[in-house]
């Protein structure tokens, strides 16, 4: 598909300045001239990654996997004041120095895991949590599906997925010539404030789906075109649709790792989820193979008759009961 | 313990389209190449082989340009981005660039507004048709304009106190020009007509008023974006000059908080003065750098230890003038004390050899951290060129900031706080005093 849409766009090209400008050939070149992670294991276990990006700055930071997660019914709330550091400043900074300085500082550190609290498998629950609090002048809601983890194959269909519904605010223009179903649909009808679909991921499970703003009688209609959008997804979603939506994800992925600051977080991510460094060329190939039909065949997995997660605060008094919102997860189809 | 609620964009208002919500790698020898073509268009290109290319279009059409009798113009003028040209509708502009994945904001200051497109490489080409259709030809419907009037007020009522605030005491300061508000006054929305606005466009959005910036592309990719604009050649609109007059305009908003600017006259973009200023804003306070850390700076301890505020040097630099000051978000009870102390403070730094080190070192990784967003890079080229008819790298502005000497400092900062303080304050003025009662 992308090829045959690369094909289009040139014969149906205006003749003008543009023919002269950047081709493909030099993105590709661009995605694969990307500084090498260098990775060294210290004696204890901890790893010193670093990327030598020119820059004229330095972020360094220091990851450890001690998310609240980890806590334990006695402890809950520990993990709050652990929280990620990163230390920004001018200069570069070598691999070998960088390995230096964390065996003199960390390499002490004993890797005694005998108190790590063992993970119990993370079991998600479709269910509703409800603060209803009538003083406040917007509800805001959020619902979602079980998602796939960092590592799970179906992430990425997810993510094209996720970026296909998009975000939208009332502070943004041409509402309804948007090209996302779901903004044109808040923006025409006054549906909402602002709404943003997320795919958030852990090691091993996820949630997929989307968090909106509303005035208290717009709930309802609002999450009406929610679902809707969504079992558009798992059926009928189009390959244009999906083009779109992989070429955002696609610009999205590499604005993120604009300056060292992202890219140092992205690096700490990525070593703790997949003990190695994704290049960017090979998420940007693992994008381009999404296909419509992958996108209904995961999103069919995903969501369809799927029981969701809602959780709602404000004045959500005309958010429907929990059956109903399950009920909008499917069609009644002959 | 003070918060970073400052960090906030005083001086510019950003317009977003939404198109889709919006880099990478960086080429050791990326090397910034400038030149201005003949019809008078600055063009400036980083080709640091970024995947993702930024390309900003800027022109001198900020709020100083406003006539006296059609204050906002600018504010419709970047709120209008992306609504039908000539030569594309708004739904074809609109739909276009999301389907290549591309986006495209608006944003506007007092002098300048800037258009910026961010596009992968891989669909740069059929992006920048859009944004030359974007900028170009612009008709302002007027039934477009009126379906825009929403957005508007959106804008005009999601603004922080602390931008009124800063607002504010430009409109005190510099009156008319530089005075002019950055956005529409509320009675005035749906009151700027299309014509209004085309005249506008036409006396600004010309080639000789004109600087295209690149990063990750080339110059010629640049200049080819510049020769395309279908621009007119026709008038060329004055700003009144900056006058300092002083004085003070107080917006009671109510609420808990109290925000207050304070500033004297600072130094015009580019001049050594300007810098020396910027170090010395650093080096009055600017939060916490740390996350949950205690506030050290000398601004800080200037206000001591009365519950949670937030205060922060700050320093704007225009063509012909400037403002460096001091910004204050304060609880209501304690403004009367806070800004008692932030004024002494202001009319008699006396900064210590060290603050001013921590200022250069801190204004320094600013200067660096933003040059390595696209975006704000692009955008700060175009404005050098704009200003100064050529573009520094940051690895260069950084080093004239290590030329600086506490020395230059301290002078530059003992000629500026002579003048008149200036003040501009939004929020709960139930025990804010009067500027001349500081």
């Amino acid at each position: 598909m992308l090829k045959v849409a690369n094909t289009l766009r040139l014969v149906s090209k205006k003749g003008n300045n543009a023919r002269a400008l950047a081709t493909a050939v030099g993105y590709k070149q661009a995605l694969v001239n990307v500084p090498p992670t260098q990775l060294t294991v210290l004696d204890n276990g901890i790893r010193i990654a670093s990327e030598d990006s020119g820059a004229a700055t330095a972020t360094v930071g220091l990851w450890i996997d001690a998310g609240s997660r980890y806590e334990t019914s006695k402890n809950n709330g520990v993990a709050h004041f652990l929280e990620h550091m990163a230390f920004k400043g001018a200069g570069g900074i070598e691999h070998g120095k960088l390995v230096d300085l964390a065996q003199k500082h960390l390499g002490g550190l004993k890797n005694t895991p005998v108190d790590v609290p063992e993970l119990a498998p993370c079991r998600y629950t479709g269910s509703e949590i409800r603060v209803r609090d009538d003083s406040m002048p917007l509800a805001h809601i959020a619902i979602a599906v079980e998602g796939a983890g960092w590592t799970d194959p179906d992430n990425i269909p997810l993510m094209v997925a996720n970026t296909l519904v998009g975000a939208w605010d009332r502070s943004q223009g041409g509402g309804t010539n948007n090209a996302s179903y779901l903004a044109r649909a808040a923006s025409a009808g006054n549906l909402c404030h602002s709404f943003q679909s997320f795919n958030t991921c852990y090691k091993d499970t996820g949630l997929w789906g989307i968090y909106y703003v509303a005035e208290p009688m717009q709930i309802e209609d609002m999450l009406f075109n929610i679902q809707h959008e969504w079992m558009k997804l798992c059926t009928s979603v189009t390959e244009g649709e999906v083009e779109r939506a992989k070429n955002i994800l696609k610009t999205n992925m590499l604005l993120q790792l604009d300056g060292t600051t992202p890219v140092c977080e992205d690096i700490g991510r990525q070593i703790l989820c997949y003990n190695r460094r994704i290049p960017i060329h090979e998420l940007d190939a693992r994008i381009n193979a999404v296909t419509a039909q992958n996108v209904r065949d995961v999103c069919y997995k995903f969501i369809y008759d799927r029981c969701p997660a809602v959780a709602a605060v404000g004045p959500t008094e005309a958010l429907l009961d929990y059956t109903r919102i399950r009920a909008g997860m499917y069609w009644l189809r002959a | 313990m003070s918060s970073k609620n400052l960090a906030l964009p005083f001086v510019r208002h950003i317009t977003i389209r939404g198109y889709a919500q919006a880099a990478p790698a960086v080429r050791k020898d990326a090397k910034l190449q400038t030149s201005v073509l003949p019809n008078k268009t600055f063009v400036a290109a980083v080709d640091n082989g970024s995947p993702v290319t930024r390309v900003t279009i800027a022109f001198k059409a900020g709020s100083r340009y406003e006539p006296q009798t059609e204050l906002g113009l600018a504010h419709v003028l970047r709120s209008a981005a992306g609504l039908t040209t000539k030569n594309a509708s708004a739904f074809m502009i609109s739909r276009k660039l999301s389907q290549i994945g591309a986006s495209f904001n608006a944003s506007g200051d007092r002098e300048f507004i800037y258009y910026t497109l961010e596009a992968s490489q891989e669909n740069l080409q059929e992006a920048l048709v859009y944004l030359n259709n974007i900028v170009s030809n612009q008709e302002f419907r007027p039934w477009e304009l009126s379906d825009n009037v929403s957005r508007l007020k959106f804008d005009i009522l999601s603004l922080s106190p602390q931008v009124r605030a800063v607002d504010l005491l430009h409109k005190a300061a510099f009156r008319r020009g530089l005075g002019n508000s950055l956005f529409i006054a509320p009675k005035k929305i749906g009151k700027i007509s299309s014509e209004s606005l085309q005249h506008f466009a036409s006396t600004t959005l010309t080639p000789g008023r004109c600087a295209v910036s690149i990063v990750g592309g080339s110059q010629d990719t640049a200049a080819l974006v510049a020769q395309a604009l279908q621009l007119p050649a026709g008038g060329d609109a004055q700003s009144n000059a900056s006058t300092y007059f002083g004085g003070e305009l107080r917006k009671e908003m109510g609420g808990d908080l109290a925000h207050v600017a304070l500033a004297v006259p600072g130094a015009p973009a580019g001049s050594p003065q300007s810098l020396a200023l910027a170090v010395a804003a650093k080096a009055l306070g600017n939060g916490p750098v740390t996350k949950w850390g205690a506030d050290n700076t000398p601004l800080a301890k200037a206000i001591g230890n009365i519950g949670p505020f937030a205060a922060a040097g700050f320093n704007v630099s225009y063509s012909d003038s400037g403002l460096f000051g001091i910004v204050l978000s304060v609880p209501k009870d304690e403004a009367n004390a806070a800004l008692k102390a932030a004024s002494k403070l202001l009319k008699n730094p006396n900064l210590s050899g060290d603050a001013i080190k921590a200022g250069k070192n801190q204004l320094k990784l600013q200067v660096l951290s933003e040059a390595e967003s696209g975006v704000s890079l692009s955008e700060s080229l175009a404005v050098q060129g704009l200003y100064t008819g050529s573009a520094k790298s940051a690895v260069d502005i950084a080093k004239d900031i290590d030329q600086l000497s506490s020395n230059d400092v301290s002078q530059v900062l003992a000629s500026v706080i002579k003048n008149k303080v200036s003040m501009g304050a939004a929020g709960n003025l139930a025990f804010v005093p009067y500027v001349d009662e500081l």
